[in-house]
């Protein structure tokens, strides 16, 4: 029937322009920026004499790309970050959320970020300010954002705040949900007497044990050339990870990185700092532990 | 006693062509010069042709679980060569964009040293070192007079960035680099090397030992690093001096490797 097939013409039409429409927007979204846009915001809309305010660089990453953690991977760089302060600021620790395990074809381990990611700087100011005056952070991030290929980027970002007084009360700002969410992942240091995960030596191998079977992962974070097999021994849904490392010679310094612990039949995802001494077999300093 | 060639027995709505086309032909075992002799009828025939596609089915089983097997002998005999420093570099055999062969122990075999580089032309780490810096070139030309060879592979897998016979020889030409890049797109000497990142450096000494394994220089950012761990390493060796750092971590873009 003419009319049956016109009509089946303009569906075909219809289904490849929503296609395209698709595969070349939604999809491959790209910022002006690339891949990546980036900026700098605050948890709360105002920044407290002598107290603390939360910055937060907020990432948003186009689907399928992603970007590096500050930890050991085999490829890519992580994202770097340069802070401009006024004078009498103090930086704290720059806070990030725990990465994802990312495997490539050639055994190729990286820990990753992909769709958003929010590191927190918690910035303090000097009691000595004028109310009234804005406070003004200047910062420059750099990264490599890969997906099949890879890229170069880079953002000066910028954000001014009122001043207020010590003790008057904050107002959280838009963008406070995304710090709750990011502090979500942000791991925790490791409690000496946790419920069900224990940490030992035994020769070169830092066994992991939990009490029960669930999903356990370790993301290193310096000494990456000390483990002998982070793809094989970083994960496991055994409850338990053997993590081999090889001989060192003097001081080695810790096994720093992130643990991510899951019990089975649990959604709850507990991510832990690890930073413990090689054990004195390892190396010829003391057998001490460090949390 | 008739006889029939499977040819003509797939043309007789017995549906072996796919098994003889598709499945079975892949394992090298060519069946159709395979005949089948006929006894009787139509049921003899088919009875008769059921019992040879069994056999057909079995062979060609036997022969992909070989074939597995003997590509495992292979993989396991490559696994086996380690890549250290201070042990010998594995030997292997690679053909450059011009189409001639390179093999590594015919190099260190005339004295020569060998310098590889793991090159993927659209990675910006290659672009930093071949085209906005002129690294690789320079460091090159500093040692080239000395029986240096130095040769970039890629070993990035067919419809991944960076492949193509094409692709390259043009990049070889707009990054106007004087060595020879090795196409090794199955990625057997990539994966044999343990080449994760594109560039990925290795320095092999004239008699065939690793004496580097690691990262161009020591920034793996945009800029250029202060310390040049290859053109020290072989300026070292060059000097009969020896070398201070022989491992470090390469950065770079991941090597694009076939599933």
């Amino acid at each position: 029937m003419p009319f049956s097939r016109r009509g089946f013409f303009w569906i075909l039409v219809l289904l490849v322009v929503l296609f395209l429409a698709w595969r070349f927007t939604g999809n491959q979204f790209r910022s002006p920026q690339g891949p990546v846009e980036v900026r700098l915001t605050a948890e709360t809309t105002a920044a407290p004499i002598g107290g603390i305010v939360n910055l937060g660089l907020v990432f948003s990453i186009a689907p399928e790309w992603h970007l590096y953690w500050r930890g050991c991977s085999d490829s890519g760089a992580p994202i770097e970050v340069k802070m401009v302060l006024p004078p009498g600021y103090q930086a704290g620790e720059l806070l990030w959320p725990a990465p994802q395990r990312h495997v490539s074809p050639g055994e190729i381990l990286d820990h990753i970020y992909e769709e958003e990611v929010v590191l927190i700087l918690p910035v303090t100011l000097p009691a000595d300010i004028v109310p009234g005056e804005m406070a003004r952070f200047l910062g420059r991030v750099d990264w490599v954002v890969c997906r099949e290929s890879c890229e170069f980027g880079h953002a000066d970002v910028e954000v001014a705040l009122p001043l207020t007084g010590e003790n008057q009360s904050l107002e959280l700002s838009a963008y406070a949900p995304l710090f709750a969410k990011a502090r979500r992942i942000i791991p925790q240091p490791f409690p000496r007497d946790h419920q069900s995960l224990r940490v030992r030596w035994q020769a070169t191998t830092l066994h992991i044990e939990a009490g029960q079977e669930g999903y356990l992962a370790f993301y290193p974070l310096s000494g990456c050339e000390n483990l002998l097999d982070p793809m094989s021994d970083g994960e496991s849904d055994k409850g338990r990870l053997a993590l081999r490392f090889r001989e060192v010679e003097g001081d080695a310094g810790t096994v720093q990185g992130i643990l991510k612990w899951r019990p089975n039949g649990s959604n709850l995802v507990s991510y832990y700092e690890l930073d413990y001494a090689y054990l004195s077999s390892l190396r010829s300093e003391s057998n001490e532990r460090r949390w | 006693m008739n006889k029939m060639s499977l040819s003509k027995l797939s043309q007789s709505k017995m549906s072996l062509s796919n098994i003889i086309e598709g499945t079975i032909a892949p394992t090298a075992i060519s069946f159709r010069r395979l005949t089948v002799e006929v006894a009787g009828g139509v049921d003899a025939v088919r009875a008769r042709v059921r019992t040879s596609v069994m056999a057909a089915v079995m062979a060609g089983v036997i022969a992909t679980v070989l074939n597995f097997v003997t590509a495992g002998l292979e993989t396991a005999a490559w696994a086996g060569e380690e890549v250290a420093i201070g042990k010998a570099a594995p030997d292997f055999t690679l053909a450059d964009t011009d189409g001639k062969q390179h093999t590594l122990s015919d190099y260190t075999q005339k004295g020569y040293t060998v310098v590889l580089e793991w090159f993927n032309p659209d990675c910006p780490y290659i672009k930093k070192h071949h085209l906005n810096h002129k690294t690789m070139n320079e460091i090159y030309a500093d040692v080239k007079e000395q029986k240096v060879v130095w040769l970039a592979i890629n070993s990035s897998a067919p419809g991944k960035q960076g492949h193509g016979l094409e692709h390259n020889q043009k990049a070889k030409e707009n990054y106007k680099m004087e060595m020879a890049i090795l196409l090794d797109e199955d990625g057997k000497v990539g994966r044999l090397y343990g080449a994760k990142t594109t560039p990925h450096m290795f320095v092999i000494g004239s008699d065939g030992v690793l004496l580097y394994n690691g990262a161009i220089d020591n920034d793996n950012g945009r800029e250029l690093g202060e310390i040049n761990y290859v053109s020290i390493a072989l300026t070292a060796y060059l000097a009969g001096e020896s070398i201070e750092v022989t491992t470090t971590k390469p950065y770079g873009c991941s090597v694009k490797y076939a599933q």
